[in-house]
């Protein structure tokens, strides 16, 4: 009998446990969490000069202004760069969420740019600790004036460049990003080279959730020998510091590169750091939606 | 004797499942949701939509309960669903909105009845006593449910940074539409 006991005793307490088990109780019993894919990665869909693994959503559009000024130890005479900037307008369109394609024109080298850009793995906990993206470019140069150069076929003028995106977002505050880059060139000036092959590093810090700080980094791997005045190039760095307000990123940075295409900021970086040839820039973008519906 | 005592056990188990049952009480599920809110914005109105509720009502008491994922509201402008998620809402550290609330004057006889729903409803972490009027219609099998009523950002401390002010109102008008069927 005590143990009938004992089993009526267990099931009073079962019962009032029942009991005061609240709705909100139940219905969370019922509800499973799954890992989901990680978002905001970065910012933008530029660290500072290069890609970052964000893409714009299905009908978006960015418009994205970026100016690169002159060197700051040019002198006041040049109001320390200010007074010569490059351009780059450019626009980013996503095809779907995991397909962006966007062109751009540089007035450096009075360039074209297009590129592919596709996503290929996504952060999820449980299933994969990167996002990978690829992305394909090609470039076309319009200077020297095609109109009195016809001797220069248009295949002359090209550049592609074809690299790997692959980040991680280690909390919601640190994200890094490594990207291998092959630049290839269809004709150079010795000492240049057809083929530059680069390792990239990106990182990103939210400082508060509208402020982060960037930096950005290229190593070239098989870089050819600078020759003082004729041939004169470098890794690209640059620091700076993303600031959102709603539908806008602004980028700040300082860099040794000008250029706003892999092409010229990987293989084309002409400002020597240990002389401190810095120089100031900025990305502007603005997102735009078409109706998703 | 231990035949007895099996026989015991199993009459309690039995009487105790039934008990059991009783205090679990009538669950009708949500079938249906469409939770919405808007705000008036001088740049932008914000608008979004949630069809992914989940949630549990009692019509022996009134009580209901509900989880609203943050992320499955949708933004017609997609890079203001990201930053509803990452900046003001933070959705990784706070995934749901919860509600649990009781129907005053409640009775599960009539087939409409205006009346308010007085409860707690949780957003961004932080939790608040909210009062909602709305309609309940009762149908074969299922009760449907609406109602409207406004938010204050800054009660669920949403902090909007400043740069943002433009694009944002302090206050936010949510509307539901929910059904919930009984259980099968």
């Amino acid at each position: 009998m005590k143990r009938t006991s004992i089993i009526l005793f267990l099931g009073v307490c079962l019962t009032v446990a029942a009991k005061s088990q609240d709705l909100m109780d139940e219905l969370m019993s019922g509800i499973e969490d799954e890992p989901e894919e990680v978002t905001s990665v970065f910012k933008g869909t530029r660290i500072i000069h290069g890609h970052s693994v964000k893409l714009r959503k299905k009908r978006a559009l960015e418009m994205l202004i970026s100016h690169r000024f002159g060197r700051i130890n040019s002198g006041s005479y040049f109001l320390w760069g200010i007074d010569d900037a490059q351009i780059r307008i450019g626009f980013d369109y996503g095809v779907t969420d995991n397909l962006n394609i966007g062109i751009g024109r540089s007035s450096f080298d009075k360039s074209f740019d297009g590129f592919i850009k596709g996503s290929i793995l996504k952060q999820k906990e449980g299933s994969s600790p990167v996002s990978m993206v690829a992305l394909l470019s090609g470039y076309i140069k319009t200077s020297p004036q095609p109109s009195l150069n016809p001797g220069i076929p248009l295949s002359d003028r090209m550049a592609y460049s074809t690299g790997l995106l692959m980040a991680r977002k280690f909390n919601s505050k640190f994200s890094m990003q490594v990207m291998p880059f092959w630049i290839h060139k269809n004709v150079v000036n010795a000492p240049n080279i057809n083929d530059l092959l680069a390792l990239g590093t990106g990182l990103r810090y939210l400082i508060t959730p509208s402020l982060s700080f960037n930096l950005e980094y290229y190593l070239r791997i098989n870089p050819p020998e600078n020759e003082p005045l004729v041939y004169e190039n470098y890794n690209s760095l640059a620091i700076g510091i993303d600031v959102e307000t709603g539908g806008h990123v602004f980028q700040l940075h300082l860099s040794n590169s000008r250029g706003m295409m892999e092409r010229s900021f990987i293989s084309e970086t002409t400002g020597d750091l240990s002389s401190g040839d810095i120089h100031f820039g900025f990305n502007i973008s603005r997102t735009f939606q078409f109706s998703n519906r | 004797m231990v035949q007895i005592s099996i026989k015991i056990r199993l009459t309690l188990f039995i009487l105790f499942s039934a008990t059991s049952v009783t205090v679990w009480g009538q669950r009708y599920t949500l079938s249906e949701s469409e939770i919405s809110f808007f705000s008036e914005a001088p740049l932008e109105n914000i608008e979004a939509l949630n069809t992914e509720t989940s949630g549990l009502f009692d019509p022996s008491t009134g009580k209901l309960a509900l989880a609203v994922p943050i992320k499955s509201f949708n933004f017609e402008h997609s890079l203001m669903q990201e930053h509803f998620n990452e900046k003001y809402m933070e959705s990784d550290k706070y995934p749901r909105a919860f509600y649990q609330g009781e129907l005053q004057g409640w009775s599960s006889d009539r087939v409409i009845q205006n009346l308010s729903a007085k409860g707690k409803l949780t957003i961004h972490g932080v939790e608040k006593e909210y009062t909602v009027n709305g309609v309940v219609t009762k149908k074969e099998g299922s009760y449907s449910m609406k109602g409207e009523f406004a938010i204050m950002v800054k009660d669920h401390k949403v902090k909007i940074p400043k740069l943002m002010w433009q694009n944002i109102a302090d206050e936010i008008l949510v509307t539901v539409n929910l059904v919930f069927n009984e259980e099968n």
